[in-house]
């Protein structure tokens, strides 16, 4: 359960980004026209533009949808407002397409609003640079106590989770009857919140989130097509096949009759074309090397500010919902206060200006050497990727022995220990697949077809990079990568090709 | 109460004790019986967490530390993937290296819990 205190300031959040712009509802908006780079024309009902004029939905136009990934890539500098408007596009294009199938209709009679709703909410919780901020404030004790063991929302994602206690907050839910009224609509607004974090508890009603939170949702959809376009990255899912091949059906598994959003065959191949997309995103944009350097340099950015007592944007950073409160331009903007020799202004200005840290050594199959053929010391130290409570804590630790090997020749911030996540699959299991004839239908899960998970799962494996960063001095990057390399073996018995360092071209 | 150990060391554990070679690559299964462990071993299993969901619970943890497993202490059998394999070799030089020392007294509460997904995994497949 929240505390009092994280619902204050959801509380005072709202007040502060909704409410005080009460008045743009005495003046009724029109249905407006969106230009799109990726999805073209579309319409934005007169309900939703009063929604998004409002600071709460403006405030995702100074929040970069693929964080630190502009210094890599320069034209990914889209942000999670051009998203949410592209969810929303999305879903309704699934919508129109599931509206084309025979009993659709009436299922979906009185879901649309709702399912744009919840599209247009679903990311407001996001703070700066989105998910990099994200991976750090998912540690703190306020969001350990909704997403931590045994709690509500185990294993949430933490930025759904504040969007969902901004939509479910009391003043929120005020506003947004006022908002019906006026405009003579009838949403479901709690069945919109519980959509933003995959949350359905009807069997009968799973196709209604999976719009949203599903194998081929709206969500992921836009996501894959705008990061890869705006990367530069091109990337092809058969979408009007896709959307051919969509219908709602129910589907006996795990021993109940389950409403959800399915495939036919002939839907195989842009699911596949998805997660391939998926899978090369992730290794060549998401966790470019670069773009870890500028996470874990952020992440530098808060440890200091933590351990000095020091804000950003008058934010002392202990909670998670202090995130809310800053964007990507508050945060470079927190160097303008401060004197430029001000530890605090260099450690921004770094990432800013794109004086980055650099490799000092390479974790990866390729560059760990495979005396111990079964890899065992390997796939030992790899207990550290998995996504834990306390991941950064133990590899703090570890930079910090590094560091003290290394005989401490620059600042600590400056030294990570870097092993990312794997990305999500799975989804192969929540899809299913219709087989069978149209009168006598059965469904097959797409894995029980082709696991194509697994398969996904050996091809992010084998791209897998795990660094040890440090400043760009070539001194310090030496004794850096000495030292990790000593410490590697010693913690974890493990011993790496001269290509770990050497291709760091220190 | 935090528990100090990884759960990927549980997890080690587990495959240690087990009392077969080979178990079934089927997530569903999988997931479900290490969530039915979880509620009775919480001490020990309380770290995978786990989204309750409409279809099955599952946990990113879990897929993860799964992953992490591979290739030193398990495998997925080519080319179906149909099967994981215990790498039994490696498993003993993990439980000697470190894993017995960790478990000093726990090691019957490991036992336990690798025949309860032994059990658990026969058993959801033959529901």
């Amino acid at each position: 359960m929240p505390d009092e205190q994280f619902l204050k300031e959801i509380d005072k959040f709202v007040e502060e980004f909704l409410i005080t712009y009460k008045q743009n509802l005495n003046k009724k908006k029109d249905e407006k026209v969106v230009h799109d780079a990726l999805w073209g024309t579309n319409s934005i009902k007169p309900h939703e533009v009063a929604i998004i004029d409002t600071p709460l939905i403006q405030r995702l136009r100074q929040i970069k949808q693929t964080g630190f990934t502009f210094l890599v890539f320069p034209s990914a500098i889209h942000t999670r407002f051009e998203h949410t408007l592209g969810v929303i596009f999305q879903s309704q294009k699934l919508l129109s397409a599931l509206l084309q199938r025979e009993g659709s209709v009436d299922l979906l009679a009185g879901k649309i609003d709702q399912i744009r709703a919840a599209a247009l909410l679903h990311d407001c919780g996001h703070g700066p640079m989105s998910h990099t901020s994200e991976e750090i404030y998912k540690c703190l004790p306020d969001m350990q106590k909704l997403i931590g063991k045994g709690e509500e929302h185990e294993e949430g994602n933490p930025h759904e989770i504040l969007s969902y206690y901004i939509v479910t907050n009391k003043k929120f839910k005020e506003y947004f009857n006022e908002l019906m009224v006026i405009y003579e609509k009838s949403i479901d607004l709690e069945d919109a919140a519980s959509m933003i974090i995959g949350r359905c508890e009807k069997p009968e009603d799973k196709y209604i989130t999976d719009v949203l939170n599903g194998p081929f949702d709206a969500d992921k959809l836009d996501y894959l097509f705008r990061d890869g376009h705006f990367s530069g990255i091109p990337l092809k899912v058969d979408l009007d096949r896709l959307w051919y091949s969509a219908r709602i059906e129910t589907v006996p598994c795990s021993g109940k009759k389950i409403r959800m959003l399915v495939v036919s065959t002939n839907g195989i191949t842009p699911l596949e074309q998805i997660l391939f997309s998926k899978m090369v995103l992730f290794t060549s944009v998401y966790q470019h090397h670069k773009v870890r350097t500028c996470d874990c340099m952020m992440k530098a950015v808060y440890r200091y500010c933590i351990d000095n007592k020091r804000e950003i944007d008058g934010r002392t950073l202990e909670n998670s919902t202090d995130f809310l409160w800053i964007t990507d331009d508050t945060f470079f903007a927190e160097a303008q206060k401060l004197d430029k020799k001000d530890p605090l202004h260099i450690m921004i200005h770094n990432i800013l200006y794109r004086r980055l840290l650099k490799r000092a050594l390479i974790i990866s199959k390729p560059t760990v050497d495979k005396k111990d053929e079964e890899f065992f010391s390997y796939t030992n130290l790899k207990k550290f990727q998995t996504d834990i409570y306390n991941k950064d804590h133990e590899l703090r630790s570890l930079a910090t022995e590094i560091w003290e090997i290394a005989g401490k020749p620059c600042s600590l911030y400056d030294v990570w220990v870097d092993l990312p996540k794997l990305p999500p699959t799975g989804t192969a299991d929540d899809t299913y697949v219709r087989t069978g004839t149209q009168d006598n239908p059965d469904f097959e899960k797409l894995s029980d077809i082709f696991k194509v998970d697994d398969w996904a799962e050996d091809y992010t494996e084998h791209k897998w990079r795990g660094h040890v960063f440090c400043p760009n001095d070539n001194n310090i990057r030496k004794k850096i990568s000495n030292a990790s390399v000593e410490v590697f073996k010693n913690k974890f018995g493990i011993e790496f090709k001269s290509s770990a360092q050497t291709l760091c071209k220190i | 109460m935090e528990t100090a150990l990884h759960p990927r060391d549980v997890l080690e554990g587990i495959f240690y004790f087990y009392p077969d070679d080979t178990f079934e690559n089927n997530r569903e299964t999988i997931h479900t019986a290490i969530y039915k462990i979880r509620e009775k071993h919480f001490d020990l299993l309380g770290d995978i967490t786990f989204r309750k969901h409409i279809l099955f619970p599952r946990s990113r943890v879990l897929d993860e530390l799964l992953s992490s497993l591979q290739p030193g202490l398990l495998f997925k059998r080519n080319p179906t993937y149909d099967t994981y394999e215990i790498k039994r070799i490696n498993l003993k030089k993990s439980w000697e290296t470190y894993l017995k020392e960790e478990f000093i007294g726990k090691e019957d509460e490991l036992k336990s819990m690798a025949a309860e997904f032994k059990n658990l995994m026969t058993g959801i497949n033959n529901a």
